[in-house]
């Protein structure tokens, strides 16, 4: 999908505009941005904009996140039991310490992998 | 008016009067009908409305429009912004909003705040041609390794083959290094754009309070003069509404332009007063009917 985000009054209407216009294209609309359908109509409505906005639209291409299949098992283990601790103030850091999950350093260190 | 001193002539009218100037033929005076001027080219009234707020366009010549005039310079059934235009008529009555310090100080910010630019195109623009040449330079290099490997097996001499082969290999190899340059750019331009979008996000924040500001001093500048328009509606000629907000917008703009005194001449496109200067009496404006 295409992440559309505006940066001025001018711009964030115009995406507005787009967004009642093109229904079938917008897949999901927030306050001054939006997401497109990663179809060639999607791209054009995305240049249109940039084409009249260049400095205050950003587009960015995303996709869905499967943490089954984009993250390792050791990255989803590691959220779900942070998310379980027993004492809520624990930062992640001295959470990890010890244990074998991930410190947060190498967490950063490392890129998903984009044809994982 | 009040009468002169018996005796004394009368004191000449010191209400603004204009002049109208068009083709060869000029009209001067308080009130002025065009619509009765067969003579008369043949103006569009929103481009007199236009002329008379123009201080350079010698076809009117009148004293200069506030800000009122650009709602109410043309009376005619278009639609009418309300709250925009009481307020309007508000601030040529001398009154100011209570907020108005905080929208001169939100404007001041405004303009000092001067984003950079953050786009990417040239660099992203360089990254795919960098790309399409690496595709294009590999393509070449495979191309001469067949023909290289397809001399040798048929046991021609391929030094030229080779040599090709290994100018080809060279350009690849500029080529990639380009890419790679073509990328880093791009991320650095990434990182560049990342912060002069923080900036435009503040200033995304700061134009959304000056709306809102004006848009509060609109609301209660809108509110100071609501009872005096309000009551000039109902004096308006063939108007049968009580109030501004459900006036035609005829009868919106006559009674706007009744509230304020106006220097600068009404553009009449519909038909209220029995002739212009009953209009200009009533308006206690110049006027030209079209």
């Amino acid at each position: 999908m295409l992440l559309v985000v505006t940066y001025s009054r001018g711009a964030r209407r115009d995406l507005r505009n787009v967004c009642r216009a093109h229904e079938e294209t917008v897949v999901r609309r927030f306050g001054r941005a939006a997401l497109f359908a990663a179809t060639e109509h999607g791209a054009f409505l995305a240049c249109r904009l940039r084409e009249k906005h260049p400095d205050d639209v950003q587009v960015e291409r995303t996709r869905p996140f499967n943490e089954f299949t984009d993250a390792d098992a050791a990255v989803r283990e590691a959220a779900a039991a942070y998310e379980a601790r027993d004492e809520p103030s624990t930062p992640y850091r001295r959470f990890a310490a010890g244990t074998d999950h991930p410190d947060p350093a190498s967490l950063k260190a490392r890129d998903l992998d984009d044809d994982r | 008016m009040t009468s002169a001193a018996p005796g004394l002539p009368d004191a000449p009218d010191a209400r603004p009067r204009i002049r109208v100037r068009l083709g060869d033929r000029s009209v001067r005076g308080r009130a002025v009908d065009l619509a009765a001027r067969s003579e008369a080219p043949a103006i569009a009234p929103a481009a007199l409305a236009a002329a008379v707020r123009d201080p350079d366009d010698e076809r009117v010549r009148c004293a200069s429009p506030g800000p009122l005039h650009e709602h109410v310079g043309l009376v005619d059934g278009r639609a009418l912004p309300r709250r925009r235009a009481l307020a309007a008529a508000a601030r040529a009555l001398g009154y100011r909003a209570s907020n108005r310090a905080r929208i001169e100080a939100l404007e001041d910010r405004l303009a000092d705040h001067d984003p950079p630019a953050a786009d990417l195109r040239a660099a992203r623009e360089r990254v795919a041609e960098a790309g399409a040449d690496v595709d294009r330079q590999r393509e070449r290099v495979a191309t001469y390794q067949g023909r290289v490997q397809a001399l040798r097996e048929a046991g021609v001499d391929a030094s030229d083959a080779v040599a090709d082969l290994e100018a080809a290999a060279s350009a690849l190899s500029e080529a990639e290094t380009e890419h790679a340059a073509a990328e880093q750019a791009l991320a650095r331009e990434r990182q560049r754009a990342r912060e002069a979008r923080d900036a435009r996000e503040r200033r995304l924040e700061l134009e959304d309070r000056l709306a809102n500001a004006r848009r509060e001093a609109r609301a209660e500048l809108a509110a100071r003069v609501r009872e005096r328009v309000d009551a000039a509606v109902v004096a308006t000629p063939d108007s049968s509404a009580t109030t501004f907000d459900r006036a035609d917008p005829v009868t919106a703009r006559l009674a706007l332009a009744r509230a304020v005194t106006l220097d600068a001449p009404v553009v009449l496109a519909a038909r209220r007063f029995p002739d212009v200067g009953a209009a200009s009496d009533w308006l206690d404006a110049p006027a030209i009917r079209v």
